[in-house]
Formats: C-alpha cells, sequence, structure tokens
C-alpha cells in the first residue's frame, strides 16, 4: 500500500468507527479520524504499517488497548478546537512537543511521540 | 639504506642507537622522525616490499567468540603493513573518549585530547589528508551544498572524517627510507625473541629470524614494538624465558582488553521526500570528508553508553549490501579485498543511475567503540608458525553495555529527528527488543584491532605508561593501537599516527635533547 493511500483510508475507515455506549462521551466520526490520523508519519509510511505499530502499542500498553481511553488521552488538556482540521493541527504539534520534551516511545522498531503512537494504536482499532 | 636479511651471514651482529620493530604506520612515522638525524635506526621488517604468502601465514590463527576474520587476512606482514590495504577513513578520537568514564570499567586515558591534538595536526599529511580542520561548518562555510541533517541540539552533532587517498605507506615512503644513510631498514627480520638484562629492567637484544633460518642479533639503547595489536602481544607473550608470564606481563595484562569496532547495519532513516545529504553520503575515491551522526558527550554522560556514530547509505545501494563479516572470509587476505570490494561495486551497480534528489529511505549503519573488556584477548596456542613461534588465539568478547549502547544511540537521533520534523527513524530488529544482548551473524569489526598492550600510570592497570614505555623496563617503548585504553568510534590510523609522533618526539628528548 502506498504512502499517499493512507489518507484516504483514514477518511473512508473513519465512517466505520462505533458512536460509544451510552454513558460515554460522544464523537463526531470526524473527529476520531482527525485523532486517529498521524499525519507526518503517514507520509513515511503506509497504513498497514500504521495499523501495526498500533496495533503493537496497545499489546505493549494494555491500559490504553481501549478506543475511548485512547479518544480520552489524546484530547487530554488540549484547547478547545473550533474545527476538526484544527484539532489535527493541534495532534500534529503535540506530536513535535512530544519529541522535544522526550516522551517518545519505541514500538515495533519505530521511534515515535506518545502522541503519535495513541493515533496509531486508536487507528488500528478502527481495523478490527 | 636497505639491507636484505636473508643476504647478511648468519649469526651477524646489527647494532644501532635506536631500533623500531615494524613497518606500519606506527613504526614508519616514528622511523621517518628520524630520517637525517646523527642517530643510527635499525628499523626491522618482517617481510619485503610485496606480498608473501609463506611471510603472510606468520600472522594466522584461531578465533574463538564473536565471529571474525581470518587472522590470516587481518593484517599485512610486509614493508608498509596494513597501509597497503586500508580504506583511508580518519577522524580524531573525542575528548570524552580520553575521560574516565565510570560506567565504562576500565576506561580513561592518562593523556587528554589536547595533549594529541599538535600529533594529530602533524599526522594529516603524513596520510595525505586535508588541513587539520574536523567541524563541520569549516567545511559548510566551503560548500553550502553540506547541509546538516539536524539544526543544532543538544543530542546530536556532526562528527567528520576526512579521506586519505588512502595512503599507501609502501609506495609513498620506501624510496625515502632506502636512501636515507642513517636509517639501516631490514627486510625478512621476523622478531623472535627478547633477552633483558638479569633484572629484567633493560632490554639488551632482540634476535630476529626468517625462513631461510637464519639467525641475528640487533643491539640498541632503546626498542621501539611497533607490530601491530595482535603481534605486539604474540611476541610480548612468548618472551617468556627471563619473565615466565612473558614481558611486561607481571600484572596479567598482556593480551587482554583486545578491542574492535563493531559495524552493524542498524536503523532505517524515512523521510517525506528525496533528499541528497551530501555531508553524510560518499562517492569512493572522489570525496574527501564527510560526516556521521554522533552523540553529544553530556548525553553519552546521561545514557551512560559508550561512543559510537550512525553512517548513511541510501536505500537503493542498501539493499544490495552485504556486511563484511559475510564478504570477507578468505585466509588470503588479496582474495578477501576482492570479495569485499567486488561486493561494494554490484551494490552500487544493481542500485542504478543515482538521482541527484537523493532518497526517501537511508539506512543508518553503527561505528561503536567496544568496552575495554579483560575477557577479550589474545593468547598463546600450542600451534607454531614457521618459524617456531607460538601462533596468536583471539577470543573476541562483547558485553552487553555495546547493544544498550547502540540502541541508545538511535533513539536518541531518532528524538532529534522527530523534533525537526525531518522524518522518521526505525530500528532494525535485532535491536528492537531492550532485553536482549546477544548479536546477530552479521556484526562485523572494523578491522581495527586495539588495547593489548594498554596505557595507564600504573602497571597494575596497564602496560605501557603515558610515554609508551612499558612499566618495569626502562629502554622499551610499544607503539600502535595496542595501547590504547579505550577504542572511541573512528579508525584509529590517525591516532595511531598522532601517537607515534608524540613517542617520537619523547624519545629525541631522551636521546638527544637537541635534535630537531
Amino acid at each position: 500500500m502506498k504512502r499517499k493511500e493512507f489518507i484516504f483510508l483514514t477518511v473512508a475507515g473513519a465512517a466505520a468507527i462505533v458512536i460509544p455506549n451510552a454513558g460515554c462521551r460522544q464523537y463526531s466520526d470526524a473527529t476520531v479520524d482527525a485523532l486517529s490520523r498521524p499525519l507526518f508519519l503517514g507520509q513515511v509510511c503506509d497504513a498497514k504499517t500504521i495499523g501495526e505499530i498500533g496495533a503493537a502499542y496497545r499489546t505493549a500498553n494494555p491500559e490504553e488497548s481501549h478506543r475511548n481511553r485512547l479518544i480520552g488521552l489524546l484530547l487530554k488538556d488540549m484547547p478547545a478546537a473550533q474545527d476538526d482540521h484544527r484539532l489535527a493541527r493541534l495532534v500534529d504539534a503535540r506530536v513535535r512537543s512530544d519529541f522535544a520534551t522526550d516522551n517518545i516511545v519505541t514500538v515495533k522498531g519505530w521511534v515515535l511521540s506518545r502522541t503519535e503512537a495513541r493515533q496509531c494504536a486508536l487507528y488500528s482499532i478502527s481495523l478490527q | 639504506m636497505h639491507i636484505d636479511a636473508r643476504q647478511l651471514p648468519d649469526n651477524t651482529l646489527i647494532e644501532g642507537d635506536l631500533c623500531i620493530i615494524g613497518t606500519g604506520p606506527a613504526g614508519l612515522s616514528i622511523a621517518l622522525e628520524w630520517n637525517n638525524t646523527p642517530c643510527k635506526v635499525i628499523l626491522l621488517e618482517g617481510g619485503g616490499f610485496d606480498y608473501d604468502d609463506r611471510i603472510q601465514d606468520l600472522y594466522a590463527g584461531q578465533t574463538t567468540g564473536q565471529k571474525y576474520y581470518p587472522l590470516k587476512s587481518t593484517r599485512l606482514h610486509y614493508f608498509g603493513g596494513t597501509s597497503n590495504h586500508w580504506s583511508g577513513y580518519c577522524s580524531p578520537f573525542d575528548p570524552i573518549d580520553f575521560e574516565k568514564r565510570d560506567w565504562i570499567p576500565h576506561s580513561g586515558w592518562p593523556i587528554k585530547r589536547e595533549d594529541l591534538d599538535p600529533f594529530y595536526a602533524r599526522a594529516q599529511p603524513i596520510l595525505d589528508l586535508g588541513p587539520y580542520k574536523y567541524d563541520c561548518t569549516w567545511w559548510q562555510q566551503r560548500d553550502p551544498a553540506l547541509r546538516s541533517l539536524l539544526p543544532d541540539n543538544p543530542a546530536v552533532w556532526n562528527k567528520v572524517w576526512q579521506f586519505s587517498p588512502p595512503t599507501r605507506l609502501n609506495g609513498k615512503y620506501a624510496g625515502t627510507i632506502k636512501k636515507s644513510k642513517n636509517i639501516h631498514l631490514y627486510t625478512y627480520a621476523n622478531l623472535v625473541d627478547i633477552t633483558a638484562n638479569e633484572t629484567v629492567t633493560a632490554i639488551q637484544t632482540l634476535t630476529v629470524k626468517n625462513l631461510q633460518g637464519k639467525h641475528h642479533t640487533v643491539k640498541a639503547r632503546r626498542f621501539v614494538l611497533a607490530c601491530n595489536t595482535i603481534q605486539n602481544a604474540r611476541i610480548l607473550l612468548s618472551c617468556n624465558k627471563q619473565a615466565p608470564k612473558g614481558l611486561g606481563n607481571d600484572h596479567d595484562l598482556v593480551g587482554r582488553f583486545f578491542m574492535e569496532h563493531m559495524q552493524i547495519k542498524s536503523a532505517w532513516l524515512h523521510l517525506p521526500a528525496p533528499a541528497p545529504l551530501k555531508l553524510y553520503d560518499i562517492q569512493p575515491g572522489i570525496t574527501k570528508m564527510r560526516c556521521e551522526l554522533a552523540i553529544t558527550g553530556a548525553m553519552q554522560r546521561k545514557h551512560r553508553i559508550l561512543n559510537g556514530t550512525a553512517s548513511f547509505m541510501p536505500l537503493a545501494i542498501a539493499r544490495n549490501a552485504r556486511a563484511s563479516i559475510e564478504t570477507w572470509s578468505d585466509q588470503d587476505p588479496r582474495k578477501s579485498l576482492n570479495t569485499f570490494h567486488n561486493s561494494s561495486i554490484a551494490a552500487r551497480r544493481n542500485a542504478g543511475v543515482p538521482t541527484t534528489g537523493g532518497a526517501n529511505t537511508w539506512m543508518l549503519s553503527t561505528r561503536i567503540e567496544q568496552a575495554p573488556n579483560p575477557d577479550s584477548r589474545v593468547t598463546l596456542d600450542s600451534q607454531r608458525d614457521a618459524l617456531g613461534m607460538p601462533r596468536a588465539m583471539l577470543h573476541w568478547q562483547l558485553t552487553p553495555l555495546e547493544k544498550h549502547s547502540t540502541r541508545m544511540i538511535y533513539e536518541l537521533i531518532g528524538q532529534q529527528v522527530g523534533a525537526a520534523g525531518i522524518g522518521r527513524l526505525q530500528l532494525m530488529e535485532h535491536l528492537q527488543d531492550p532485553n536482549d544482548d546477544s548479536w546477530p551473524d552479521f556484526t562485523s569489526g572494523g578491522w581495527h584491532h586495539m588495547g593489548t598492550t594498554r596505557m595507564s600510570d600504573h602497571p597494575s592497570t596497564g602496560v605501557v605508561d603515558a610515554h609508551n614505555k612499558m612499566h618495569g623496563i626502562d629502554n622499551l617503548y610499544v607503539a600502535g593501537a595496542s595501547v590504547f585504553p579505550t577504542a572511541a568510534a573512528p579508525n584509529p590510523t590517525l591516532t595511531i599516527t598522532a601517537l607515534s609522533l608524540r613517542l617520537s618526539d619523547h624519545l629525541k628528548t631522551l636521546e638527544h635533547p637537541t635534535l630537531p
């Protein structure tokens, strides 16, 4: 799978993500899509790899293996975004910040920001 | 002048002021310093001016431990030594390499980097290198296309390598030595025994021998053993008629702490768009300098790791490249060299025409120092060579620190690459499990032998002192990489040459204070 295909698939894949159970906070498909798309990583590897990274991250961090938990962590302390494009940019800025502040993880050999590893994990759930 | 020791009458007495044993980069760089001086220098070479397989076989030996090249093939046994097939990579050691680092047992030199700086500068022209400039910005000011991958940061920096043509010391300096009036080069004169005085505090004579069965005796006031790391240890250990454990081996250090540089493919750098990375790329025979990514001293201290660097190769070439340990497998160094070169050429040819835009994906390879390890060592075999000398045995042994350090180097580079928004780095499979201390079969050495007669101020921790003089013996000096207490990351020839020039200056102050 080529790199550019990833962007298409994540948009299409977002529609398949189910709305959370009653009692849980609800997130729009577009919001989930913005959170589950690691923008920079998507430029250097394909969707299959991102899914594999995400699955490996969830295995190594079982406490972060659930969709809503991951969404909560990704949105934690995030300023309110007026739209999902801005949300995606905020997440991307956090990715850069993670690298600068040593908040990194190594997953399947990939040296990643904690945030983008969680994005991969969220994406991998969408594949189930 | 040149004398073929095979043509001398048996039992000839050879006398001089200074005797240098070995004509590789260490021995020759000292000898050249003494040309046109009033001192009579005896320069001993075991072989002649060309490859001779019977002479080369004197270097054969067994290896155990970490998989290694055939010993016969790793050093050349004729005038000029291994400079006759080296690849010319040069870079000085870093200041931290000389320091005692509490996370690296047995680390620390009795000298500092600034002690060597003037000698590094003098070594540059001997090896036909450029100016003594190893600051990346100096080169970038002269070629703006040498752009750094990373902005300035506290963890990763650009370490400069310069490339010798590579200089073959045989071709460059044999004529000078042959014409010299005061340097007496004896070829086919293999050192087989050293005789000390009764108290074993000074060397009196050497015995040299050749395959024609002739023995000769060499007398001098001072002796410099410059035969290479394995042979220096082998000779000292085998000279045990007066010192049962071997000369200079009262503290059981001779032969121990053998070190190599691990060279191994380690990670992939993925970029969103092709980039030429001229600063890090190499065109064999053309490139005069390039950089490798290195880890700052501060980060080495923080993460308690060894010093190492990462070099770059475009994916198109890397996917066809074979590890050195897989291509350098023949006992005959000429055949191994051919296979090695042909493999490198094929990898480039199969990659096709390089694009000017560069590559999206680059393979990063590690060159890293080995932690000094007393169990990584040269010993004597029960088998003997054609001159009756015990053959060398090498047990090359690594520690978990090398693996941990290699992994950490790429995590640090990966972090900076991510922080700069340049790309992402992926460790290769053999580095992915932090609990795995093993090394894969394609782990290669750099053909860099170091550390069997290490330098230290105290005889309990080193074989030679800070001036390369053997502890306890007044007139025996050791030159070459065998005196390195730690290995640093760079190829050793530049440092061997610099240390040898420093030793030469020291000997001049002892021999004749007015010598230039």
